[in-house]
């Protein structure tokens, strides 16, 4: 199903982007380009990247597209509809296109034509580290996920404490190096392993795959958390990335964050100058 | 369910069609539209690598953000490039805009 959506979006990016660079009037590859931007937005959705599919929307189709449209009409001359629109490159461009194609897919397949990921049902689970009781070392946890047909599915895995001798332990923590404790915490699901020293007040996230599950018509998630005494806990659903993708942006890229901004300023202020009429 | 390679795939047809553009266009503003298609080619690489190699991590996604901000930086001071070049030379085509070959 999601096979047939991917093909009819690449098909659409494809042709309106042959479109692009093969029509003879300017203005209506420009128009075929807003096509082309949209279905890739399309893409990133079917990439659960709903964050960077509106980000698409709104800067390239409604930003940049607007740009490139002004452009043509400041420099549209009339006489330029029946101007040449190509160089006399067009054959050896062609031949050099198709042959990088051929190689770079040739390569492609060769490597990645491994089974990766199942590429569908991906939630985030967090747990606060703190609510786990301390006098067992590995918890087994399930998770049942009803979809919108009524249908149940059920997936697992265990989360397991480590100490630092890399050997299951009790819940004992290892010093950190800001002199903080904290905990190695190994979270597995049927296709993933995260594991990563977690202080104690810290939340770990993790990425749970289900198997054949569409992602988008999950209607309900339970978590729970079992250990062999009765103990049972609900863990937080989270399925945005939105949150993750704006803490990342206040943490680990706050400096490629503030150096765009500069960067982003400095091109507004040059390209009004550039443009600009000399007195 | 598409795989990764499907993605990949798709993304290098699009960049090889934006290196024709890149390569015959004679209209400047062409040239950006191809520079355009292939940033969204790298755009849709990065968030592929992203979602079926490490699905935990989204730094790809983090990328791409970075990605489009350049790319409307590069099409905003491209075009006002364009307008000078159309003031000055009452053209936009590239081939006629030799003055700095030798």
């Amino acid at each position: 199903m999601s096979l047939i959506l991917f093909y009819i979006l690449a098909g659409v990016i494809l042709i309106s982007a042959l479109m692009v660079v093969t029509l003879r009037n300017i203005f209506h590859s420009a128009l075929s380009l807003v096509f082309t931007f949209f279905f890739v937005a399309g893409i990133y959705l079917m990439l659960d990247a709903e964050f960077l599919a509106a980000i698409q929307v709104l800067i390239y189709v409604g930003a940049v597209t607007i740009l490139i449209l002004f452009a043509i009409m400041l420099t549209h001359k009339i006489q330029s509809h029946s101007a040449r629109q190509v160089n006399e490159n067009v054959i050896p461009a062609a031949i050099i296109c198709v042959l990088f194609l051929a190689m770079a897919g040739f390569t492609m397949i060769k490597t990645f034509d491994v089974p990766s990921a199942p590429s569908s049902g991906a939630w985030t689970a967090s747990l606060d580290l703190s609510d786990l009781p301390a006098d067992h070392q590995r918890w087994n946890w399930t998770i049942n996920i009803e979809d919108r047909q009524g249908q149940s599915y059920v997936a697992g895995g265990y989360f397991a404490l480590y100490s630092d001798r890399r050997r299951p332990a009790k819940v004992r923590p290892v010093k950190l190096k800001n002199n903080k404790n904290g905990y190695i915490l190994s979270a597995s699901s049927d296709y993933s392993t995260v594991e990563k020293i977690f202080s104690a007040d810290q939340t770990a996230y993790m990425k749970v795959w289900t198997d054949g599950v569409d992602i988008n018509s999950i209607a309900k998630a339970e978590w729970t958390l079992t250990a062999k005494t009765d103990f049972e806990v609900t863990i937080e659903l989270s399925n945005n990335a939105i949150e993750k993708i704006g803490r990342l942006l206040m943490s680990d890229f706050v400096l490629p964050f503030e150096v765009v901004s500069i960067l982003l300023l400095a091109a507004l202020i040059g390209a009004i100058v550039i443009a600009r009429k000399d007195e | 369910m598409p795989g990764l390679t499907h993605y990949l795939i798709l993304a290098s047809a699009l960049f090889c069609i934006g290196i024709f553009g890149l390569l015959t266009r004679r209209n400047a503003v062409g040239v950006l539209m191809s520079i355009e298609l292939m940033f969204n080619a790298v755009n849709i690489n990065f968030i592929a690598f992203s979602r079926f190699l490490t699905p935990d991590a989204i730094s790809g996604q983090i990328f791409a953000i970075f990605v489009i901000t350049i790319a409307a930086a590069e099409a905003a001071v491209g075009l006002a490039i364009i307008m000078l070049l159309y003031r000055n030379f009452r053209g936009i085509e590239v081939d006629k805009i030799n003055f700095m070959k030798w």
